[in-house]
């Protein structure tokens, strides 16, 4: 949770080992105030205090103490739960892909890349990008985990008239439809987004999650993703 | 996933509703930690505010605040 607020690399960088990097002396001492009140709050120096109260006045060491507070209450909260990470804002996400689609020199390895990102950014339990031949799907490009489990397989090709239409599908597993066969195992619904190249169906995207009824409610933002990168992706498809 | 099962804007109370829609606006997503703080509402409620009050641009630089949190977090071992 703490990364949204858009700490500098190099500040990051140096939060891992603040002793080794170079922090002016104000910030310092706010660092040493953070460690003391995680580790070991009940033995807090009066040294730490004065040089706190030589950069900073009374409300902004109280400000401090806050913020410190709250995220170690937040932190542990997230440790006993297990909270999973939340995912990344679409917006920034297809901006990635934009990105990684710039290569246009080499296109397969930049539609390869852009799937990468776009399964990493909304933890897929699987992606993968298919071009439409003749009368079947072939996979040009595949993120997430679909391989290396057991039970989970690469798919070679699908069924085109998965598509037909034109328009998304929502698909249910282990209902399933006829023609799709999960890429992974513990899939539990899947997201078909047809990709279209001058106003013509060219492929698919297909994601799947693990969650019964992803796609659906707060998910519908996870459908718009999808759709807004398969307007992206079929330039280069 | 998590321990606690995360809540969607059907399972919740209007009140608790109008904060999620408010942080599908801002953010375009719910935080899952929210979502789970969701099973006692008053918590949320108040946890939010004070969430928000917090790290609002106050008497610290917003920056400093930043690289507080990002300290904490390491030293507690959560990537959330």
């Amino acid at each position: 949770m703490a990364k949204q607020f858009g700490v500098s690399d190099e500040a990051m960088a140096g939060l891992h080992d603040p002793a080794r990097h170079s922090f002016p002396p104000d910030q310092r001492a706010a660092i040493e105030m953070a460690d003391a009140m995680t580790q070991g709050s009940g033995a807090i120096s009066d040294e730490l205090f004065e040089r706190l109260s030589r950069h900073f006045n009374e409300a902004q060491i109280v400000e401090m103490a806050a913020v410190i507070g709250l995220f170690n209450y937040f932190n542990r909260f997230n440790n006993m739960f297990q909270t999973e990470i939340t995912l990344m804002d679409p917006d920034v996400l297809i901006h990635r892909v934009e990105e990684a689609l710039a290569n246009e020199e080499d296109p397969a390895g930049a539609l390869k890349n852009a799937v990468a990102v776009l399964a990493h950014g909304r933890r897929y339990a699987s992606l993968a990008l298919f071009r439409v031949e003749g009368a079947r799907l072939a996979a040009v490009a595949i993120g997430g985990h679909p391989v290396g489990q057991p039970g989970d397989s690469v798919p070679v090709a699908l069924r085109a008239d998965l598509v037909e239409g034109g328009t998304t599908r929502i698909i249910a597993i282990p209902d399933g439809v006829p023609g799709y066969q999960p890429m992974a195992a513990a899939a539990r619904s899947v997201c078909v987004v047809p990709v279209r190249k001058h106003d013509r169906l060219a492929g698919a995207l297909i994601a799947e999650q693990e969650r019964p009824e992803a796609f659906n409610d707060e998910d519908e933002e996870d459908r718009r993703l999808l759709e807004g990168a398969a307007v992206i992706l079929g330039r280069l498809l | 996933m998590g321990r606690i099962r995360r809540l969607s804007s059907r399972d919740v109370e209007p009140g608790i509703r109008e904060l999620f829609a408010k942080f599908l606006k801002e953010r375009g997503n719910i935080p899952n930690m929210f979502r789970t703080v969701a099973h006692c509402p008053e918590i949320l409620t108040t946890m939010v505010a004070h969430f928000r009050t917090v790290l609002s641009p106050g008497a610290v630089p917003t920056g400093l605040k930043e690289m507080l949190a990002v300290r904490v977090s390491r030293l507690n071992d959560c990537d959330y």
